[in-house]
């Protein structure tokens, strides 16, 4: 009796695509880039359906046609703009300062028994605090401008740094510890060839969670006697009742945390290569 | 020959057990430790094996060790070792697991600072593990002169590259070499550092039969041209004949056996003294074969020796 058998492939494999070319690199975008964004466009336009048939009454949530119009009248009189830079500038220095201090502190309780001590056992109960709830005293201390929104930031960022990248510096194989010293490594290049680069994937993982906790805890900051950032349009919009301003917002807050995320990944991938044995070609 | 006497370094750990002058008493009180047997020798032939194959070896020595000791808690693992290897010279250390072997080779790169007695090692000296051990995050040629520097060293190290068949891999990432290579460019790491004593944990281990073979080989080639001692810690009792000017057998943190071989190059399986060497050594450690020629090792052997 016959084997049955199957034809699995008849096509020559593809080499249209040049290996390491900027298309090659970016290849992980595409397919599910398309994919996700076939679904939020099929959202918008069951929204838009919605909103024009009359189910959705536009006081609660105004159409998409609404929305961007009202965005677009944001943009020409530049209150859009303006309000972005404030929050973001807001973000980009809570952030830096944030990544300065985790990684720091996180670097002095990896590498050293003393610091482990001394810091991580704190460092751990303040983790399991509410960033936000703490506003009151960041309010006290630091009154209620900018200051108090950048630390505030900058103290939300820390955290999630600081535990990934103590993790992976206590992570790296002691076997690596032990070739280091079978090939005569000293301390400094030990740190640099061996510790940071095995915790830099532990440090990426960080970085995303902070970047997601820092246009949180942005908001919040915003909410307090503010007159720029986009918190402060949705406080104002909230108090007149615009509600298509409102959505604008969120979209803005939505578009910037996928952008952050598409940043880290990027970088990822460039500072993760090894691991995908990628650009050795 | 080089003279290796300001490279040499002396590790004097933990004074707690016996000074230097005591472990050397106690040595002088011993018979001969050049090819010393613990155990008496069974028969003639094991006596004359000895005399045959000692002439007077006026190779520096470079490694000695008197009286090491090792435990963790009250278990101990070296109970005492004697030992010494001269300069260019090849050595095996087979034993069953747990015997010592690698806690021993620990001793001797100096890592495990918790030994007790007389160790003296040279300077210069390089290890290759049984994984590769390379850098993920480093291309190979990075993992070649780790903790070496200047423009130079990189160009030896495409030298060194060269010599274990590695050259247009230096730009590679480790994740994308197979194992017998990856196990090349650890052998490339410790050469570039013209080791005086390069030590060997069971560095073919993982590998597979074909590969293991050709490392042989390559090994084999690359000790003739660079001619460090060597000490190869290793389960496999043909490895060890094969490669080896001679063989110490650890048991319980002894030293049980400790000859040279005395076969013609190169080691055929199939050779007489081969057969019964092997023999004789897997009765050392305890292996306990059903009948002469039936063990399971068999075909594998066989091919071995075709191929090798």
């Amino acid at each position: 009796m016959a084997i049955a058998t199957t034809v699995l492939t008849t096509h020559e494999p593809d080499t249209s695509s040049k290996v390491g070319g900027w298309s090659a690199r970016f290849q992980f975008l595409r397919g599910s880039g398309v994919r996700r964004l076939a679904g939020i466009i099929l959202a918008i336009v069951a929204w838009e359906v919605l909103s024009a048939t009359g189910v959705l009454d536009p006081t609660i949530l105004p159409g998409p046609g609404a929305v961007l119009s009202a965005a677009g009248h944001m943009i020409a009189d530049g209150e859009l703009q303006t309000n972005l830079w404030s929050s973001l500038q807001r973000v980009f220095w809570g952030v830096l300062f944030g990544l300065v201090a985790g990684v720091t502190i996180s670097l002095f309780s990896g590498l050293s028994q003393l610091g482990e001590s001394l810091v991580d056992g704190p460092m751990q109960v303040v983790r399991a605090l509410p960033v936000i709830a703490l506003q009151s005293l960041f309010i006290v201390w630091f009154g209620i401008g900018d200051e108090m929104k950048i630390l505030m930031i900058a103290f939300a960022v820390s955290i999630p740094i600081y535990i990934n990248t103590y993790a992976g510096i206590r992570g790296v194989d002691r076997r690596f510890v032990e070739l280091a010293h079978g090939v005569r490594l000293s301390r400094w290049q030990l740190i640099r060839r061996v510790v940071l680069p095995g915790a830099l994937p532990n440090f990426l993982v960080g970085l995303r969670y902070a970047l997601a906790v820092a246009w949180l805890v942005l908001i919040f900051g915003e909410e307090v006697n503010t007159t720029s950032g986009i918190g402060n349009l949705i406080i104002q919009a909230g108090q007149t009742g615009e509600t298509t301003v409102i959505i604008v917002c969120l979209v803005v807050y939505g578009v910037l945390g996928l952008l952050s995320d598409f940043v880290v990944r990027v970088l990822e991938r460039r500072a993760l290569a090894w691991r995908r044995g990628l650009g050795t070609a | 020959m080089m003279n290796l006497t300001k490279t040499k370094t002396k590790t004097k750990t933990k004074p707690k057990t016996k000074t230097k002058t005591k472990t050397k008493t106690d040595r002088a009180a011993r018979p001969s430790t050049s090819d010393r047997e613990v155990e008496q020798p069974t028969d003639l032939l094991d006596m004359f094996d000895g005399l045959w194959s000692t002439p007077v070896d006026e190779r520096q020595v470079v490694v000695r060790l008197e009286g090491v000791r090792r435990n963790f808690g009250d278990h101990v693992v070296l109970d005492g070792i004697d030992l010494e290897v001269r300069a260019g010279e090849f050595v095996s250390i087979l034993g069953r697991s747990g015997t010592g072997k690698s806690t021993l080779l620990r001793a001797l790169d100096g890592f495990d600072r918790d030994v007790a007695g007389y160790i003296e090692v040279p300077e210069r000296r390089a290890v290759v593990f049984q994984d590769a051990r390379l850098l993920p995050w480093a291309r190979v040629l990075d993992n070649v002169v780790l903790g070496l520097k200047g423009k130079q060293e990189r160009a030896r190290a495409r030298d060194v590259l060269g010599e274990v068949h590695l050259t247009g891999h230096e730009d590679a990432w480790p994740v994308t070499l197979s194992g017998g290579e990856a196990q090349r460019a650890a052998l490339a790491r410790a050469l570039i550092r013209e080791p005086h004593l390069l030590l060997l944990d069971e560095p073919f281990g993982a590998l597979d039969a074909l590969t293991r073979i050709t490392m042989h080989r390559l090994l084999r080639a690359l000790c003739d041209r660079h001619n460090p001692a060597v000490l190869l810690v290793t389960h496999d009792v043909n490895e060890a004949i094969t490669l080896s000017d001679r063989i110490v057998v650890l048991d319980h943190g002894k030293v049980i056996y400790d000859k040279p071989v005395a076969l013609p190059e190169p080691r055929e399986l199939h050779h007489e003294g081969f057969a019964s060497l092997r023999e004789q050594l897997h009765e050392r450690l305890g292996v306990v074969l059903p009948g002469r020629e039936e063990s399971a090792t068999d075909g594998f052997e066989e091919q071995h020796a075709r191929t090798g």
